[in-house]
């Protein structure tokens, strides 16, 4: 009896482990399975214009409400049009509303919509419809948008007209409505009863050139092109969005053909496998520029980095290059200021950021009186070493971990003494938003649309009652809030270079790394182009297949 | 045991010392054998294969693959036997008193354990350990925390046992003291079974171990240990797989010493002796030879046996 207890104790554990530590691989070949199934329909009706996409997690097609947060932010935009969309660079372009008005004081706004457009319904979009999207949610008091916060008042001036009112001027209204949620236009008819702005939401009917086909919760949803789209109707005819939730699964679907294509960050691919990737004949990549950073965040408490030297010493000890190239598979570009120049306002000039030059790090640490006098190699002052601790999570990002491990090797080489702590994700957020027990916690930037006003809005800038989370200057704060109210263009790009310039002389972070999107295709798609916002990462409109 | 036949199991009794006690070496000497610092990062050299300077290889940092297992095993097997010393120092006792003091005392500590059996034992560690927060400390601590309830249950199924013995009886009648009599003479019987019972959990504990710190749990970057190197090696399964081979290996083999060496501690004498049997070879005599095996293991396993 005892003897077999035992056999079974340790037999147990063992497969426990084994599943822990096999468990993605595992899951990968079932998934892989699956799609080489669908991977000889797709192929089999490739005339039609088919194609499969490989995703990390369920979209939730049927609870897709345009005026929600549930579900996949890439079928939003696929399926629901917003009155302006975001172009490159964060150029504001025409979309539901063919142009607009702004009054002098920023506070009015006048939306003129594009006419003759049908939701997919068949349904007519109108001036209506715009204020039925919007009262869903314009007045929930938890929705953090400026948008809904500001607004006072909603109008239709005509059936084609829309008029905004807001209660102060903040230039980044346009830059919201270009959101993927919720801001988006949904038809009255999509929920029950039809026209109640608290009814209850049935189904997606959008105006986007993409239509809800059918779901399969945690395995596929699939798209249909619209036949009553006003743009230029979408090439393909289906695509079908496959959920395969391990990234090496994601690899092995794209070699056998299941999957045509996948990456960005709805299925982030493994940089480790792009060597396996490139060699492989079918297969083709792209890489496309993020408009998303990894930086290090300075505690401002701490004695050591309030000295301006000691966090200029740091950003000119990280080799930025050596990231990209050897941690990141080429993969990305060198960092220089907080933002990557895909961001809005960002200039050659007033982002340089620190190159990398650990002697010039060395001599600035000794000219604040910092020296090793115990021989230990860790600097010290005043009999205080030069120790930082560094928060990471890796559960989110686990590029994290060997990346801070080059940095932790970085710094020692100059002389300051990081200890890692690798916090799980939980934990993590609260040390970096409340807590700030750390002395350097990394961080990345927001994506594309929020970028720069709203992440420099919650990271460095004070709120009613906290100071600035990452860094408190208050010459920065002013700075913000000019940029922020002013309505015009010429003295917004002055206000910001004047942000970025103070932010990279006074070393308020250490940018680390400019992260590309990834995205492997098979050759077969054609006219794979990428998007100007995380949520549209691919033209999909413009998608073909050939043989 | 010069004169006992060698049969199957003394030879893998005899490997399993062996490989134990190559891994302890290794350990005890890493900083004499490796070849480099093992947090010594070069860019320059990363995913190297071996090579006179890096004999096998380096990892995605460009550290010594070699030097990072010797390392490794300081903290991977060390952190095991700690977990193991602190199991035991919990176990030993608690299931010394239940068992020997019976009654009340008994079915308040077997309440507990039978409550801590309840859950399964990797999983609460796991969440002990999520709750205290990722170190090393903090894993050994929550590994100690669950792992002690299903060994002090068998220690008190010993003591069951031991304690209706004739010489626990003619100790009790001698008039020796109660601490006397459970240290001196029920511990000493169980003995055995107990390093037996040790040496065949420094194996599960190890991969345990390993498991938890592959999942982020343990040890801290940049510290080596073979489960994380496990998990920082996981990428590159497709690439450079050799960068998994070697720590899974490391951990095989010393999993398979100490699963070795506890077969033999077992059956010193031959084959298919029974634990329950090895203790006649510690203990002078039993009590009631007469008495059903079946029934006194019925006894042992039950959870409020009275």
């Amino acid at each position: 009896m005892r003897k077999s207890k035992f056999g079974i104790r340790i037999w147990t554990i063992g497969t426990l482990l084994a599943v822990l530590l096999t468990g993605c691989s595992g899951t990968g070949s079932g998934a892989d399975n699956a799609a080489a199934d669908s991977g000889a329909q797709s192929a089999g009706g490739s005339a039609a214009g088919e194609i499969v996409v490989a995703v990390s997690r369920d979209t939730a097609l049927d609870r897709l409400d345009a005026g929600a947060y549930d579900g996949s932010m890439d079928v939003h935009a696929m399926i629901y049009d917003g009155l302006v969309r975001y172009g490159e660079k964060g150029k504001i372009e025409p979309s539901l509303a063919e142009s607009w008005d702004i009054s002098e004081d920023g506070q009015t706004y006048t939306f003129h919509l594009r006419q003759g457009v049908q939701f997919s319904d068949g349904s007519d979009f109108d001036a209506e419809s715009v204020i039925f999207s919007f009262e869903r949610w314009i007045h929930d008091p938890s929705n953090s948008l400026t948008l809904a916060s500001a607004m006072q008042s909603i109008e239709a001036v005509d059936d084609h007209t829309v008029r905004m009112t807001f209660d102060r001027a903040y230039y980044p209204l346009l830059t919201e409505l270009t959101f993927a949620r919720p801001v988006r236009i949904i038809s009255p008819n999509a929920v029950e009863p039809a026209g109640d702005v608290k009814g209850k939401f049935v189904k997606p009917i959008g105006t986007g050139a993409w239509v809800a086909d059918s779901y399969k919760m945690d395995q596929e949803a699939v798209l249909v092109r619209n036949p009553n789209y006003w743009g230029e109707a979408p090439k393909l005819s289906k695509i079908t969005l496959k959920v395969i939730p391990d990234p090496q699964s994601r690899v092995l679907a794209l070699q056998s053909g299941g999957v045509d294509l996948a990456g960005g960050q709805s299925g982030r691919l493994p940089l480790e496998s792009l060597p396996v990737i490139e060699t492989d004949e079918s297969l083709e990549t792209m890489k496309s520029p993020g408009t998303s950073s990894h930086f290090l965040v300075f505690n401002y408490d701490n004695l050591h980095l309030q000295d301006l030297n000691v966090r200029k010493a740091v950003n000119l000890a990280i080799d930025k290059q050596s990231i990209v190239r050897d941690l990141m598979g080429g993969v990305g570009s060198e960092a220089r200021g907080l933002f990557p120049p895909t961001v809005p306002y960002v200039t050659d000039t007033n982002s340089r950021g620190y190159g990398f030059d650990p002697q010039e790090a060395k001599s600035l640490l000794a000219e604040s009186g910092y020296t090793d006098s115990d021989g230990d190699g860790i600097l010290d002052k005043d009999g205080a070493p030069l120790k930082l601790n560094l928060v990471l999570q890796q559960v989110d990002f686990p590029e994290w971990k060997p990346m801070m491990e080059l940095v932790q090797s970085e710094l020692s080489t100059i002389g300051i003494d990081t200890q890692l702590q690798v916090l799980e994700p939980n934990a993590y957020y609260d040390d970096l938003w409340t807590n700030r027990t750390y002395d350097m916690i990394v961080y990345r930037t927001y994506d594309d649309a929020y970028n720069p006003h709203s992440f420099l809005s919650s990271l460095f800038h004070r709120t009613q009652d906290a100071p600035a989370v990452a860094w408190s200057d208050e010459k920065l704060e002013s700075l913000i809030d000019t940029a922020l109210g002013s309505t015009d263009e010429s003295k917004r790009q002055e206000a910001y270079d004047h942000i970025f310039t103070r932010m990279d002389e006074q070393a308020m972070t250490a940018p680390l790394y400019y992260p590309d999107d990834l995205f492997v295709f098979n050759k077969r798609v054609r006219n794979v182009e990428a998007g100007y916002t995380t949520f549209e990462p691919i033209l999909w409109n413009r998608l073909e297949v050939g043989e | 045991m010069k004169n006992q036949v060698k049969t199957g199991k003394q030879v893998s009794a005899w490997i399993g010392a062996v490989l134990v006690l190559g891994v302890l070496a290794a350990g005890v000497f890493a900083p004499l054998l490796a070849p480099s610092d093992p947090l010594d990062v070069h860019m320059a050299h990363r995913l190297a294969g071996p090579s006179a300077e890096y004999p096998l290889g380096t990892d995605h940092l460009g550290r010594c693959v070699l030097s990072r297992l010797l390392y490794g095993t300081r903290l991977s097997l060390f952190d095991a036997l700690a977990v193991l010393a602190a199991v035991f120092a919990v176990s030993v006792p608690v299931g010394l008193l239940a068992g020997y003091a019976g009654g009340r005392t008994d079915r308040i500590i077997m309440t507990v354990i039978d409550v801590l059996l309840a859950f399964p034992g990797l999983i609460l560690a796991l969440a002990v350990a999520a709750m205290l927060g990722p170190g090393a400390l903090h894993l050994l601590l929550a590994f100690a925390a669950v792992w002690w309830a299903g060994y002090a249950r068998l220690i008190r199924g010993m003591v069951l046992q031991l304690k209706e013995n004739d010489y626990v009886l003619a100790a009790r009648a001698s008039g020796s003291s109660h601490l006397r009599i459970a240290f001196d003479h029920i511990l000493r019987g169980a003995a055995r079974p107990i390093l037996v019972l040790a040496s065949m959990e420094t194996g599960t504990i190890l991969l345990s171990l390993a498991g938890l710190s592959f999942l982020g749990l343990g040890a801290q970057p940049p510290v080596p240990e073979w489960g994380v190197m496990l998990s920082d090696s996981r990428p590159y399964i497709q690439t450079e797989p050799n960068l998994m081979l070697f720590p899974g290996l490391a951990i095989a083999v010393s999993v398979l010493g100490f699963n070795l060496l506890a077969e033999g501690l077992r059956e010193p004498g031959g084959p298919s002796r029974s634990w329950r049997n090895s203790f006649g070879g510690a203990a002078p005599k039993r009590s009631r030879a007469a008495k059903p095996a079946a029934s006194a293991r019925i006894e042992a396993q039950r959870g409020h046996g009275e």
